[in-house]
């Protein structure tokens, strides 16, 4: 990581299917200066690929992984489980953050109870939410 | 004739040690022996015995003859009359005389002493009486006539009596103690009427000199042998002691003989006291007067059977009602011929009275009608399985159960026919395991009814032991319950489909809540990007009034997801921190109060008491009234406010939350719990808010008061019960 460079964040990987939602997430990581790397996302299934496939370069695993709880196919639990099953180093390195418009207690409880998750952010996203990141 | 000479006393002696030792004989006979005829006659012989020889003893001593004769007058039945009691005594001993002595025999046992004794008080011969030394004065009895008859008399009695008693203890075999009481009784007798015949007959009459008076002492050896037979042989039996007449009358049956003609002859005492008679009403009634039936039937049939007895000489039993002055009784009566010389002369009637034992039959007759229609009713079929004699009793209704006709004993394999092979593994185990255990058994198994159809059965038993411990038989009930079970099955279908239902429906609402605020919150997200980007006035108010649809129509999502959670969840108990919670609601409604018109949210929490409700409905709870409290702020006041205060107690948890908004007029206090009720037009809320606190406080038995001034503020006190 460049000692210049202003960015919190080498990279982060973004799974969110709503256009609108990723647009927001990528606006607010660009202006708070948290990553200017995107690896987006459409899909659990396509992200989980992407980890499988570049778990041995660590250069392009990403540093954070914003996770949005329901996506299409395979939900943001799906992916927690599955995630489980990826190499340590791999889970070590990309620390998750769940994004979602659930206010739904057990959702909440769900997220956090997962060792992999580092947060949970309701949405929408805004430049507060990102500060204690 | 009181004048006594003591200078010769050995005559005297003679006679009076043994009075003496005869009068305490009298005694213990009257004292301490059982009474009976015997024993009274005995004691008759016995008090002879001591008066002749207490007269004896007087005579001998006295100075002249005169006055021996006097005394010898006085006593002189005790010895004329001796003859006739060791008679009497024998013929009762031996049993010749069984139970009534007739007058003909007493009369020939008595009259001649009578007789005599008469004459010799009269002096109708003379007495003649002569002092001898050594013995004092002694009568001579061989002069007169009359006189020697009468000791002749006495004599023949007396050897009589000795013979009938050798004949009886001869002629008794098989009792040894009675054998043995008879010797004694006839050596005690044969001792004073030997010696007294040798020495006061036999010499007398043979040498013609005066008798030796040792009779009277001897007869002592009878009663002391006597009574040693009779008290060291214990022969008073209670045979001995009871006659034949005592034991009839004493019966506790009536007993009745009639005539030919029907006339009572005989009629005992229970039966005089069972139909509340008198003895005077007997004489002149006939049978028929006597019983009086109380109806028609039980007349004939009684009738039917007296004449069947006399016909076919045969026994007849009946069960018959009669009326009395005792009221109605009921009796078994038997009615047999008396026969004698071939012919029915009369007829004897036993009968014994059932009145109370009839009463008790019928209560429990119809006891066991009520069990019977009892178990019919609620399908409980009774059964008893007598495990040593391997065989079932069961009730009417448990045959039915098994589709089976009502029947007598069974043998216990029955049980097994019907019930299917597999499942009768199953319960043989069980009840072989409770005969050894004792514990009650319950199961339930299938029947295969014998008429068709299939029967589900609970089954109840218990053991009874026996004082070994060893298990005897097991009672117990078969309660159909087939009905019971289809209904049971039913309902748990009913109650999964309604499960599923539920559960789909909550994934329904879920999703839709979802699906519908994800749009929304990317809308806001836009909103505020946009806000942050431009400087243009008109363009941020229009994304406010954006921004305040979005959040309302958030809100009635929000509510309608809260209000369906509350209605159809079910009610937890998780601890609940306070503190922790109301943080969590205030932080979740923090974009609502980010606008110009700050709420100052204040919080007190008197904690200590572990606390536990349904957590997901005091958070909705709380969640609504401080929303409401943010919502409807009073826009003019300069320091708005919401204070909330907690005080957390063992029973219950206190929660006011009071703020200085714009407050409810007091006549719609009421209404702002019903559902979609809004205050007015200007309302921002759904409708729904105070509605889901009303309704989840009610799920947790909780309660909620409201105090509000229109413009001066609202205050909300709930009471949450710790569960």
């Amino acid at each position: 990581m460049n000692e210049n460079d202003p960015y919190k964040y080498h990279s982060i990987m973004v799974i969110e299917d709503t256009p609108t939602d990723r647009y927001i997430i990528e606006h607010y990581l660009k202006k708070c200066f948290i990553t200017s790397n995107i690896i987006a996302k459409w899909s659990a299934i396509e992200a989980l690929e992407y980890l499988t496939s570049n778990a041995d370069s660590k250069e392009n695993l990403p540093s954070l992984i914003f996770l949005d709880i329901r996506l299409p196919g395979m939900d943001g639990f799906e992916f927690l489980e599955e995630f489980e099953k990826l190499p340590p180093h791999v889970q070590e390195h990309c620390p998750v953050v769940m994004l979602s418009s659930s206010i739904d207690p057990w959702d909440q409880e769900r997220a956090k109870s997962n060792r992999f998750v580092k947060k949970f952010i309701n949405k929408p996203l805004n430049k507060e939410k990102l500060e204690d990141l | 004739m009181f004048s006594f000479d003591f200078q010769d006393p050995y005559g005297f002696l003679c006679a009076f040690i043994p009075a003496l030792f005869n009068l305490i004989l009298l005694f213990y006979i009257l004292f301490f022996l059982p009474r009976n005829r015997l024993i009274n006659i005995f004691a008759l012989l016995t008090l002879a015995c001591v008066l002749w020889q207490t007269g004896d003893s007087l005579k001998r001593i006295v100075t002249t003859a005169a006055a021996a004769d006097i005394w010898d007058t006085i006593f002189s039945p005790s010895w004329i009359f001796i003859g006739s009691l060791c008679v009497h005594f024998t013929l009762i001993y031996t049993h010749r005389i069984k139970s009534v002595s007739s007058p003909f025999t007493m009369l020939l046992l008595y009259a001649p002493g009578l007789v005599f004794l008469s004459l010799y008080q009269m002096h109708y011969y003379d007495h003649t009486i002569q002092h001898f030394p050594f013995f004092g004065w002694i009568n001579f009895h061989n002069k007169n006539i009359i006189d020697i008859t009468q000791i002749y008399w006495v004599t023949v009695q007396v050897l009589g009596s000795l013979v009938l008693l050798f004949i009886h203890t001869f002629k008794i075999k098989s009792d040894k103690l009675l054998k043995k009481q008879s010797y004694f009784i006839t050596i005690g007798m044969a001792i004073p009427i030997v010696t007294g015949v040798v020495a006061e007959v036999i010499i007398p009459t043979l040498f013609q000199r005066p008798a030796i008076p040792v009779t009277s002492t001897s007869m002592s050896f009878l009663s002391f042998a006597t009574v040693m037979a009779l008290k060291k042989y214990k022969l008073f039996t209670v045979s001995e002691l009871v006659n034949n007449e005592t034991l009839i009358e004493s019966l506790p049956i009536i007993l009745i003989s009639v005539s030919e003609e029907k006339r009572i002859t005989y009629i005992n005492k229970t039966g005089i006291e069972t139909l509340g008679l008198t003895k005077k009403d007997i004489s002149e009634m006939n049978i028929n007067q006597l019983f009086v039936h109380s109806s028609k039937e039980d007349e004939k049939k009684f009738r039917e059977a007296c004449e069947r007895t006399v016909r076919y000489k045969r026994i007849e039993n009946i069960e018959s009602a009669l009326t009395t002055t005792n009221g109605k009784i009921d009796i078994i009566l038997s009615s047999a011929p008396i026969i004698n010389n071939n012919k029915v002369q009369g007829i004897l009637f036993t009968a014994r009275d059932i009145t109370e034992l009839k009463k008790t039959h019928e209560l429990i007759k119809k006891k066991e009608e009520l069990l019977e229609e009892a178990q019919q009713i609620s399908h409980v079929g009774s059964w008893e399985w007598n495990i040593a004699a391997n065989t079932v009793i069961w009730s009417d209704e448990q045959y039915r159960i098994y589709g089976y006709e009502p029947a007598e004993e069974l043998p216990f394999e029955i049980w097994s026919k019907e019930v299917p092979l597999e499942e009768q593994k199953i319960i043989k185990d069980i009840f072989q395991k409770a005969c050894l255990d004792y514990k009650p058994v319950s199961l339930y198994h299938k029947i295969l009814r014998r008429n068709g159809g299939e029967a589900i059965v609970h089954v109840h038993g218990k053991v009874t032991v026996d004082k070994n411990n060893n298990a005897v038989r097991i009672t117990g009930t078969t309660q159909d319950i087939t009905e019971l079970k289809q209904k049971e099955e039913m309902l748990q279908k009913q109650n999964e489909e309604l499960q599923k239902i539920n559960s789909e429906l909550d994934k329904f609402v879920y999703s839709v809540s979802h699906d519908l605020r994800a749009p929304l919150t990317s809308m806001l997200g836009i909103i505020e990007i946009t806000e942050e980007e431009t400087q243009d006035p008109l363009i941020i108010e229009h994304l406010n009034l954006l921004k305040t649809s979005i959040l309302k129509l958030d809100q009635f999502i929000l509510d309608i997801l809260n209000y369906s959670k509350n209605a159809r969840q079910e009610i937890k108990s998780d601890e609940i921190n306070f503190c922790d919670l109301l943080n969590e609601v205030i932080e979740n409604l923090k974009y609502m109060n980010d606008n110009a018109h700050k709420v100052d949210i204040r919080v007190h929490v008197k904690n200590g008491v572990m606390f536990c409700s349904d957590k997901s409905r005091v958070s909705i709870i709380l969640n609504n009234l401080i929303s409401n409290a943010i919502r409807y702020a009073n826009p003019n006041a300069s320091n708005s406010f919401v204070e909330i205060t907690a005080d957390i107690r063992e029973k219950e948890a206190n929660i006011v939350v009071a703020d200085n908004g714009i407050g409810i007029d007091d006549h719609l206090h009421d209404k702002i719990f019903e559902m979609f009720y809004r205050v007015s037009e200007s309302s921002k809320g759904s409708g729904l808010g105070l509605y889901i606190v009303k309704e989840a406080l009610k799920k947790l038995n909780g309660k909620i008061a409201v105090e509000s001034e229109k413009g001066r503020g609202s205050l909300f006190k709930i009471s949450i019960p710790n569960t």
